[in-house]
């Protein structure tokens, strides 16, 4: 009888150190947003939306519309906010090239080269600049000073002085990169984190580029990632735990600030069909939200 | 005797309608994980992985043989898909499902195997090292490091300890990773001095988006196994349907086969009798 009760109370201990406190609380802008490039959360919580053809819109963190501004840029790919709340809209500019697919000829669009602007909360803008050095600009960040980019057609991540511009380091050993996706996020104590898909890893670097802390493998367990190429997002929590997301089929998980310990988010519908991107942002209530970004609307998910 | 006789042919009529109904599903289900199928390939590789199975499945209604296929993309969910007996067969590498058989109740025959786009019906593992590496030779591995896959991924992993027994290579430490790019990537950094991948890695797989074939140099390939095969469950299926099945399958296959199979799409099965299924089925 003793070791039914064992067994019995170590199956619900399993079950609930599998199972996260979170729920999933609302879908945001359905009906209102397009092809979805990026999230992005502002200081005051304000979650923004960042459409491929320019529109950025805003909600409060009930979901309800804060409004939207058109940046008036094409091919918009990439979104940062900095700590003072001002918009930072990344355009990847093309070229259209023909190449030979077997027997017929094609069009495709070559990246050669990344422009942004600075708006602020309402839209009005301040600045625009174009980043030579890089090709594409798949996910951006603002990060203690610096503005960090993901160039997916270097297969670069590359940090700049956020004042001028200058690059200041990049990271391109050990990127496994696929599918079209490179994301990242801001880290504790000035890093940044990378969904490293390709080598099924999360890793952390430093502002000089150097890799402080990484975890992961490709695995059957809830610790490790699974499908083709996992995870394609990472988001830090504000009490330092971790998010990752999986696509195809969606995982959400929660790990602990070491990287252990994952807890799945139950009832999280499938957010993309393949091997697609999935945006993602917390706020610093811990809310979560995701993306999914052909369907057009925001997942919530919150405590 | 009238009795008898009576008794008899309820029991025949009875004993057949029992074998119908077990035996002969309208349907069959099969579960599906295949590496040229755009359904269950990552997108970087669409470009080779652009097969698709409806025209053929129309074809095959057509000869009375209705299969509903089931994609995962995820092998890890086919194979709880296998152990939850909803399946009557499964289009795959042949080892992921005839390893579980025995747990999963069922007994698999591989009805026929499926060609790649090559018309190639063949799955080995390669060793590989950086192209630049001054290991020349299998021998030289002994004393290496060496990565190679999990145990569900027959071509690098038992065909590889095999081939090191074979060989009496000793390498100092034999790790495992579950995908070909993990085992790649631990040969970029440095943390390997060989891996064995997949013999479509480099051209099949999400490794193509980041490691150049020309990066490596090939040492050895582990022996040749089927590449994928289609395998019913005896358990659930009959004989006289499977054989139905079979015909259809090569009939239909050949010169020409529906073009979305992408080759010339069935094979009988190539005899394979891999020696770990009486130890650890």
């Amino acid at each position: 009888m003793k070791f039914v009760y064992a067994a019995f109370s170590l199956i619900l201990w399993t079950a609930a150190s599998q199972a996260s406190e979170y729920k999933v609380e609302k879908q945001i802008g359905r009906g209102n947003l397009g092809q979805i490039s990026q999230l992005a959360v502002s200081p005051d919580d304000t979650l923004l939306v960042l459409d491929n053809n320019g529109k950025v819109s805003r909600f409060k963190a009930d979901g309800s519309a804060a409004g939207s501004f058109e940046s008036g840029m094409v091919n918009t790919t990439a979104l940062a906010v900095s700590d003072d709340g001002l918009i930072y809209v990344f355009s990847t500019l093309s070229e259209t090239k023909k190449v030979k697919s077997g027997a017929r000829m094609r069009e495709i669009q070559i990246p050669v080269g990344v422009e942004y602007s600075v708006f602020d909360a309402a839209g009005n803008k301040q600045l625009t600049r174009k980043l030579d050095q890089l090709k594409s600009a798949k996910t951006a960040k603002i990060v203690n000073g610096s503005l960090v980019v993901a160039d997916l057609s270097a297969k670069t991540l590359v940090f700049h002085d956020l004042k001028t511009g200058k690059e200041t380091a990049r990271v391109k050993k050990g990127l496994r990169l696929c599918c079209g996706i490179f994301d990242f996020c801001a880290a504790p104590d000035h890093t940044v984190a990378v969904s490293n898909l390709g080598a099924f890893k999360v890793q952390r670097f430093n502002m000089d580029g150097e890799l402080v802390m990484e975890f992961g493998k490709r695995g059957r367990e809830l610790n490790d990632f699974q499908g083709c190429c996992n995870p394609v997002s990472t988001a830090y929590l504000p009490d330092g735990c971790i998010l990752t997301v999986e696509k195809d089929p969606t995982r959400i998980k929660v790990y602990d600030a070491n990287g252990e310990n994952a807890k799945q988010i139950d009832g999280v519908e499938e957010l993309v069909k393949g091997c697609s991107f999935i945006p993602s942002a917390t706020d610093s209530q811990g809310n979560i939200y995701l993306a999914a970004n052909t369907k057009g609307y925001v997942v919530k998910c919150s405590k | 005797m009238f009795k008898i006789s009576f008794s008899l042919a309820a029991g025949l009529i009875l004993l057949s309608g029992c074998a119908h109904h077990r035996a002969e599903p309208r349907t069959l289900k099969i579960a599906v994980n295949e590496i040229y199928c755009t359904e269950t390939a990552c997108a970087c590789v669409h470009d080779v992985a652009s097969r698709s199975y409806d025209p053929f499945l129309n074809q095959l209604a057509e000869t009375g043989i209705q299969l509903e296929f089931t994609y995962f993309i995820e092998p890890y969910q086919l194979e709880e898909a296998l152990l939850s007996g909803q399946y009557d067969g499964v289009l795959s590498k042949p080892w992921l499902a005839l390893r579980l058989q025995e747990s999963a109740g069922a007994d698999f025959e591989r009805v026929a195997d499926l060609l790649d786009p090559g018309n190639n019906g063949w799955l080995s593992g390669i060793v590989i090292v950086p192209a630049d590496s001054a290991i020349q030779s299998l021998e030289e591995l002994t004393g290496k490091r060496v990565v190679i896959g999990e145990a569900e991924s027959y071509e690098k992993h038992q065909a590889a300890l095999r081939l090191f027994e074979t060989r009496k290579i000793k390498p100092t430490g034999i790790e495992t990773r579950a995908s070909c790019g993990e085992n790649i990537g631990e040969l970029l950094d440095g943390h390997a001095d060989a891996a064995v991948i997949s013999d479509y890695a480099l051209s099949a797989d999400c490794a193509v988006d980041f490691a150049n074939p020309e990066d490596f140099r090939t040492l050895e390939h582990t022996e040749k196994i089927p590449l994928t095969s289609l395998m019913i469950n005896r358990n659930k299926v009959s004989g006289r349907q499977v054989q139905q099945l079979k015909k259809s399958l090569l009939t239909l296959s050949g010169n020409p086969a529906d073009e979305a199979l992408l080759s010339k799409g069935f094979i009988a099965p190539v005899p394979w009798n891999p020696p770990e299924l009486k130890e650890t089925p």
